[in-house]
C-alpha cells in the first residue's frame, strides 16, 4: 500500500474514524518489515495490540455441580424434626402440671382474691339496679305527662 | 452459530452448554479485566468470578441478542466495582505482581521493549479510554457493540478513542526521542 494512503488511515484512525477493516489494513501493513522511519511508532502500537490479544485465560473451567439431593435431603430431615418437636409441645401442653405446695398456696390465694372482686363486682351491679328502677319511673311519669297531654287536647277539642 | 444460538433459547442450560457459549470469549473477560485490574492473579480471580456470575444469569441470557455483549459488561462493571473498593480501601493496584515489574525494569534497559512501553501508557489512561482502546484495538469491536457493553453513545465512544490512540502516540514518540537523545 502507498504511503500517502496509509498516512491518510492513520489520521483518519486518530480521529476514531477507520472501520474494522481499515483498522486491519493497517495492522497488516505495520506488521510487515518495511515501515517509514517516521511511522515506526506506530509499528510498536500495533505489534503490542497483537500481542495482546494472544493472551488468553489460564485457569481451567470448572463445572462444581454441587448435588441439589444432598441439600434437599437436608431440607427434608429439618421440616421432620420442626413437624416432631411441635407435635410433642402441642402434647406436653395437655398434661397435668405438677406444682409444689408453695406455688398451689399461691394460685389458690389468687383464686380468692379473684373471687373477692368478682363479689364486690356484684354488689355494685345491685345498687346499679336502684339506679334502673329509677329510670323506668321516671319513664313512666313521662308517659302519664303524655296522657295528660293528650286529655288536655281532648278537652279543647270539645270545649 | 447454530449451536449457540441453539443453547441461548434452552431454558435449562447444563454446564457443558455453558461452557461451550463462554469459551469464544473467556479469554477477552481475562484482557479486559486485565487492562482495568492490571495484575494477572486479580484479572483470573475476576474472570472466575464473572464467570460464576454469568453461570447463575444464563436464564437471562435469552433477553439478550448477543450473551458476549452482556458478559462483557457485566466484566466491566465487576472490575470497576473491585477498583472502587480497593480505592475504598485507599490501596493502590498498580502492582500486586513484582515479579512483573523487575522483569519490566529488566526489559527497559533493553532497546526492544517499546511494546512494554505501550502498555505502561495505555495504563496511565483515564478508565473509560482504557476500556474503549482495549475493546477496539484489542478485541476488536463494531462501534455499535462498544456502545452497548459500555452503555454510552457511538459518538462518545469515538471521541475518546480518538483521543486515547493520539495519547498513546503522543507519549510513546517522547519516550522514544528520549532513548534517542
Amino acid at each position: 500500500m502507498e504511503l500517502n494512503n496509509i498516512e491518510r488511515l492513520l489520521e483518519k484512525y486518530e480521529e476514531g474514524q477507520t472501520t474494522l477493516k481499515e483498522e486491519a489494513q493497517l495492522k497488516h501493513y505495520f506488521s510487515t518489515e518495511t515501515v517509514a522511519p517516521h511511522l515506526e511508532v506506530y509499528r510498536t502500537i500495533f505489534a503490542y495490540y497483537s500481542t495482546n490479544a494472544q493472551l488468553s485465560y489460564q485457569r481451567p473451567l470448572e463445572t462444581t455441580r454441587r448435588n441439589p439431593n444432598k441439600y434437599r435431603w437436608i431440607a427434608s430431615a429439618a421440616v421432620v424434626t420442626i413437624m416432631f418437636s411441635a407435635f410433642m409441645t402441642l402434647i406436653s401442653k395437655d398434661e397435668f402440671i405438677q406444682l409444689s405446695d408453695e406455688e398451689q398456696f399461691a394460685y389458690n390465694e389468687t383464686l380468692k382474691a379473684f373471687d373477692l372482686i368478682s363479689n364486690q363486682m356484684h354488689k355494685g351491679r345491685t345498687s346499679f339496679n336502684a339506679l334502673n328502677m329509677i329510670s323506668t319511673s321516671f319513664e313512666k311519669g313521662q308517659q302519664n305527662v303524655v296522657f295528660l297531654e293528650e286529655f288536655n287536647n281532648f278537652n279543647q277539642q270539645t270545649v | 452459530m447454530g449451536r449457540l444460538y441453539y443453547i441461548t433459547t434452552q431454558s435449562r442450560m447444563n454446564d457443558k452448554d455453558y461452557i461451550i457459549l463462554i469459551n469464544p470469549f473467556k479469554d477477552k473477560i481475562f484482557r479486559v479485566a486485565k487492562r482495568l485490574l492490571v495484575s494477572v492473579e486479580e484479572a483470573e480471580d475476576a474472570t472466575q468470578e464473572v464467570l460464576l456470575k454469568l453461570w447463575k444469569l444464563r436464564h437471562k441470557f435469552r433477553d439478550y441478542n448477543s450473551p458476549e455483549a452482556f458478559a462483557m459488561t457485566v466484566t466491566k462493571n465487576w472490575c470497576l466495582d473491585r477498583l472502587k473498593s480497593k480505592q475504598a480501601q485507599n490501596l493502590k493496584i498498580v502492582h500486586n505482581n513484582y515479579e512483573d515489574h523487575s522483569q519490566s525494569l529488566q526489559k527497559s534497559i533493553e532497546v526492544n521493549d517499546s511494546l512494554h512501553w505501550v502498555e505502561t501508557h495505555m495504563e496511565a489512561l483515564p478508565t473509560k479510554q482504557k476500556l474503549v482502546l482495549q475493546l477496539r484495538d484489542i478485541e476488536q469491536y463494531e462501534f455499535h457493540e462498544i456502545a452497548k457493553i459500555l452503555e454510552m453513545s457511538e459518538a462518545t465512544i469515538r471521541v475518546s478513542l480518538s483521543r486515547a490512540r493520539k495519547t498513546i502516540r503522543e507519549k510513546l514518540t517522547q519516550t522514544h526521542n528520549y532513548g534517542i537523545k
